[in-house]
């Protein structure tokens, strides 16, 4: 579960400056070739998610026991499950609910961490306080145990396991736009705005916002990896997807029965979940990078090291 | 530094009254009744309203929350309702389980992420780098009950290494350094995968930090300073972030072991907390919960600490 | 350098057990234990009557004899010279009816199981018991075997207390209980056992595990002597190797599916013909060779083998099932197709045996919701009758036929979802014949009325299967999932 780690080393350096235009940042984003990489995986891999019926070979949830455990052939390019059912097709079906869980849970942490991380930040004081104990209380619960605790309470199916996984987040992503909402607020401009008698609401769309979107969105891409993960370990421990459903990590949890017999069924499941968790943070990465000019003079620095 | 450290100390109480509230409220909204399943289905309604009673079951939430609080303040935890035990004893036996695989975690995340951060800095775009950065994100990305599954295939399995089970197990006393440390090793790696990608990258990204500095790149400039003085002084100023983080996911390991105690069947806290989920446990949830998230607690407060005396730059 | 387990344990006889599940539970006689929880009792306790397996007859145990000088009441002789664990002194006949009382007194699960009938207990000397019950009642002798027959010291449970001997239980067995923690616990031979040269282990250390995969690794690997529930897809591997023997026995289980009809809803399933349509729809074959890979035996009735009223696997329902008469049946019953929601309990092969049979039952057009439950959210819905249908196993607590049927089918019963005066009065009846040979045709006409009925659908009865060392021998596995390492005659590490 890489979020919270991964907030931890962003929270320590949250003096990030306003985003110098969205075209700056998207040329900044090409010219990673990680991030590219990454990027046109995550595409690829949305695209498949969404013409799944088109481009898929077989039923993903067609049992045909007469083709079970079949090692990769032409006919099944990455072979059949323990049921006969194509797992090409499968991965295929279960990127619509592993991306789905990746989005639906940052969204949701988005929309409970964001306006509680802004609004703690910008009003400051006692709600401030009251509101990062809050936050405080949560983080301490270890994320796994705390989705098997409201799991067990909404009983197990994939909407809860979002919604588990989006409550595990937000409290991450709301210290995070607290710190930078907080540092934002003190920039020279933001207070010249206020001193101009801008409004509390325009202020926080219009200014303290667009500047805290960079941690924000490395943030989402890191709960996006995170969800994707916890998903996979939530159907370990048979909270998670419901059957016959396809999702990676549902069938990464069956899979392991069969490991040494069908390995293939082991590493098609579990290196998609990495290429996918991989081509998130590249994507994360790349984005924080186009975003915060501070890290252009870090890196026109560092070429300029690597030249001398 | 001081003014800071007791205004953290004194908000402890209102997070662990947050803490101990929000465990409380989503343990108890669960569906399902612990005494009704641990006595079975043909038990007599009589029979499990007076165990109810006996774990104060009967009373309303708010009553049995301030119950609870009480008897934290004398020191009780409570008795785990299906096992018949008091919590404390559970704790005993498996919180130095837990410690002993966080710290063995921890250790095996030092020990790789130091070396391989420090060249990756020094060496950029280097065979090294790549090598870091492909462990990096590997060490992200790959769910750790997965890695567990593949070292067990590799390491027990194909090259009889290391034993799979054993942890906790009582023919290991007195059996030995290495019949008692050689159970640790699989899932130390697989539980401190995460970790070590994680110090891998802060520390290879502040050395880069404190490399590209303007003084040092002067010094390295101008040929004025050896290397080595260099590198001891950009590393230790690098080793801040570090030791801060190391403390923060110490904290942090002690609670994400329930996968890895899965599969190696080790009877520690997270398992422990999983039966007791699924049993409907309630004093074996909060009572466990509470310790994990109380050692999450401090140990963040440690790091604060160590970031504050290490770091000359933070004046709070 | 490298550990190997079996050099660590040279000279010593240990038993290293590797069993399912996370830890051991509570052995306190009232609750309703784990199966690892009956692993250690079975070994720690001899039970009042035993089991002939192969005879299907109830043998006399630690009670030696019983007779009924009427039908209200029973005498029953308790075996003299057992002695309980640590010095607690000879097992009588007082002892018995102190348990008794207790469950009596507590209303314990095994009331609800076996003890309901008993009127008064009283003793007539050191070793007989004298039981009289309210109404006449069949299965007596035979229920006593499960959970009621563990027989509790009164001295040890007044000294110990009720709250420790949960943990530091006292029985008569061959084996006592030396120390449980974290997910072990080690039992040690009884040196004053009551039968003469038993038992031949000197410790059994058992280990909870809880993936089957890790579970027989690790037994490969030396690092176990025995394990218990290898996933079936193992069993022909297993057993081909020659270092181990494998145990696969015929389970007193079943797994089923049961419909909600205490509801009053109009559910499609509510119609019977729809339910026999989906009995239909079932291939048990393919269940047994799929999920359990052979290990289990198709059933389409209540009534396992060795069970008195057992006739045959299947009575009305082909192994393949019979989709033109299940489509048929839809057709009369009007019924097109529908959703329903069906939920299990998490346990590995019944995830996958729902999956299996919700692509059945799809060929008929309705279309199984599945939702996996963990153990306390299933048993919520399940005891409540919160459900619309599920899937379960159950082990039967009894090797009676009213332990198979009473509990599913009548009113009353705790785990039924099924109203019907006409079975109600049947069971009771069943249940008040004393005359095994009458009571046989009673359950033959409960089993054709379930078969008609279906308020339960069952699949197979589903074996218990050991992977163990060779050099263990005479290890006795009983038909209801717990072995006995009392009757093994050697073993040398």
């Amino acid at each position: 579960m890489a979020d919270l780690a991964a907030t931890r080393l962003s929270d320590k350096e949250d003096d990030f400056r306003p985003a110098g235009g969205l075209q700056l940042a998207a040329r900044q984003l090409l010219r990673n070739p990680a991030a590219t990489i990454g990027f046109a995986v995550l595409t690829l891999m949305v695209l498949a998610a969404i013409f799944a019926p088109l481009i898929s070979p077989h039923n993903p949830i067609q049992i045909k026991l007469s083709a079970k455990l079949q090692p990769p052939s032409a006919v099944y390019w990455l072979g059949t499950d323990h049921f006969g059912r194509d797992v090409v097709s499968r991965l295929i079906y279960g990127a619509r609910v592993s991306l789905s869980v990746g989005l639906l849970v940052i969204l949701f942490s988005f929309s409970l961490g964001v306006p509680i991380g802004v609004l703690s930040g910008y009003v400051g004081g006692r709600l401030d306080a009251t509101l990062m104990r809050l936050v405080d209380a949560f983080l301490t619960f270890p994320p796994l145990l705390l989705a098997v605790a409201i799991v067990g309470l909404l009983g197990p199916d994939i909407q809860n396991v979002m919604i588990a996984l989006g409550v595990v987040q937000a409290p991450v992503l709301a210290r995070l736009v607290r710190a930078s909402t907080l540092a934002a607020r003190e920039e020279t401009y933001v207070t010249a705005v206020r001193a101009l008698g801008a409004s509390p609401t325009r202020i926080i769309v219009g200014h303290v916002l667009r500047n805290v979107l960079s941690p924000i969105v490395v943030q989402l891409t890191i709960g996006f990896s995170a969800a994707v993960v916890s998903e996979a370990s939530l159907s370990f421990l048979g909270l998670g997807t419901q059957p016959p459903q396809p999702s990676w990590g549902r069938d990464l949890a069956e899979a392991r029965r069969f490991m040494t017999d069908a390995p293939w069924l082991f590493l098609a499941p579990t290196l998609t979940i990495m290429l996918a968790v991989l081509s998130i943070n590249f994507v994360g990465d790349g984005l924080r990078d186009a975003l915060d000019p501070r890290s252009w003079v870090t890196r026109r620095r560092a070429t300029q090291e690597a030249d001398d | 530094m001081n003014r800071h450290f007791v205004k953290r100390l004194a908000q402890v109480p209102l997070v662990m009254i947050l803490v101990t509230l929000t465990i409380f409220i989503v343990v108890r909204s669960t569906p399902g009744d612990p005494i009704q399943i641990m006595l079975g289905m043909q038990t007599s309604p009589d029979a499990v309203e007076a165990l109810r009673k006996e774990f104060r079951l009967d009373q309303p939430v708010l009553v049995q929350y301030i119950y609870w609080i009480g008897d934290l303040l004398r020191g009780d935890l409570g008795r785990s309702i299906r096992l018949n035990v008091p919590v404390s004893q559970l704790l005993a036996e498996r919180f130095p389980i837990s410690l002993r695989l966080a710290s063995a975690a921890m250790l095996y995340a030092i020990a790789l992420s130091i070396p391989l951060g420090i060249f990756a800095a020094l060496k950029r775009n280097s065979f090294i780098d790549y090598l870091c950065t492909g462990f990096t994100v590997a060490g992200f990305s790959i769910p750790n009950f997965a890695l567990a599954m593949i070292l067990i295939y590799v390491f027990s399995i194909q090259l009889g290494w290391f034993p799979i089970t054993g942890i906790g197990a009582s023919e290991a006393e007195g059996a030995g350094f290495w019949p008692q440390i050689s159970p640790y090793i699989l899932p130390a790696v697989a539980l401190g995968t995460l970790q070590t990608a994680v110090l891998t990258r802060l520390l290879r990204s502040s050395m880069i930090d404190v490399l590209s500095q303007d003084y040092i790149r002067t010094a390295r400039a101008k040929g004025l300073a050896n290397t080595t003085t260099l590198l001891i002084h950009a590393l230790k100023n690098a080793m801040i972030p570090f030791v801060t983080m190391v403390a923060i996911q110490f904290g942090y390991l002690i609670g994400i072991q329930v996968t890895i105690e899965y599969v190696f069947a080790i009877p520690g806290m997270g398992s422990a907390i999983l039966q007791a989920v699924v049993t409907r446990d309630f004093p074996v949830i909060q009572g466990f919960t509470l310790i994990i998230a109380t050692f999450f607690l401090f140990a963040n407060i440690v790091a604060d600490v160590i970031y504050g005396l290490l770091d000359p730059r933070v004046r709070y | 350098m490298l550990f190997s387990p079996a050099i660590a344990q040279a000279g010593r006889r240990d038993l290293r057990v590797g069993v399912f599940g996370g830890d051991f539970g509570n052995f306190a006689p009232v609750v309703r234990y784990d199966i690892q929880g009956g692993l250690v009792l079975y070994n720690i306790f001899d039970g009042l009557i035993r089991i002939d397996f192969a005879n299907r007859r109830v043998i006399p145990w630690l009670a030696e004899a019983w007779s009924q000088p009427d039908p209200l009441t029973w005498r029953i002789k308790i075996r003299e010279g057992v002695k309980w664990h640590r010095g607690y002194g000879e097992m009588t006949a007082e002892d018995v009816a102190y348990t008794w009382r207790y469950h009596l007194e507590t209303k314990s699960f095994q009331v609800g199981t076996a003890l309901f009938p008993i009127d008064t207990i009283k003793t007539d000397g050191k070793h007989v018991l004298e039981v009289k019950t309210k109404r006449p009642f069949g299965p007596f002798p035979a229920v006593t075997m499960g959970y009621a027959g563990f027989i509790l010291s009164e001295k040890a449970h007044k000294e110990i207390g009720a709250q420790a001997y949960s943990q530091k239980t006292i029985g008569q067995g061959p084996f006592m209980i030396d120390s449980v923690r974290g997910n072990e616990a080690v039992l040690v031979k009884n040196p004053d056992y009551w039968r003469p040269g038993f038992p031949k282990l000197d410790r059994i250390v058992m280990r909870a595990i809880p993936d089957s995969a890790v579970r027989l690794q690790s037994l490969m690997r030396g690092e176990l002597d025995f394990m218990t529930h290898p996933d079936p897809k193992d069993v022909p591997e297993a057993k081909k190797n020659q270092k181990y023997t494998t145990l696969s026995t015929v389970g007193w289980n079943w797994d089923y599916q049961q419909f909600n009809l205490s509801t009053g809803g109009n559910e499609p399933y509510t119609n019977k013909l729809v339910r026999q349509a989906i009995s239909y729809a079932i291939d048990r074959e393919a269940i047994v060779n799929e999920i359990y890979n052979g290990q289990a035996t198709i059933t389409d009735n209540q009534i396992p083998e060795g069970f008195l009223g057992y006739r045959q696997p299947l009575l009305k329902y082909p192994k393949n099932g019979d989709l033109k008469k299940a489509q048929e049946l839809m057709a009369q019953a009007g019924v097109k197709g529908y959703d329903v929601e069906v939920i299990t309990s998490d346990k590995d092969w019944l995830r996958k045996e729902l999956e299996l049979v919700a692509a059945m039952v799809s060929q008929i057009g309705i279309n199984y919701k599945i939702r996996n439950q963990d153990m306390g959210g299933f048993n919520n819905l399940w005891l409540n009758r919160r459900y619309q249908q599920h899937l379960e196993d159950i082990t039967l607590v009894a090797p009676d036929p009213d332990a198979t049927s009473w509990w599913f089918l009548h009113s009353n019963g705790s785990s039924s979802a099924y109203r019907n005066p006409k079975m109600d009065a049947l069971l009771d009846g069943a249940r008040e014949q004393i005359d095994p040979a009458k009571r046989e045709p009673m359950y033959h006409q409960i089993v054709d009325m379930t078969l008609d009925e279906c308020p339960l659908i069952y699949h197979c009865n589903v074996n218990f299967v050991q992977v163990y060392d060779k050099r263990l021998k005479g290890f006795v596995q009983t038909n209801q999932e717990y072995g006995q390492f009392h009757e093994a005659t050697e073993w040398a590490s």
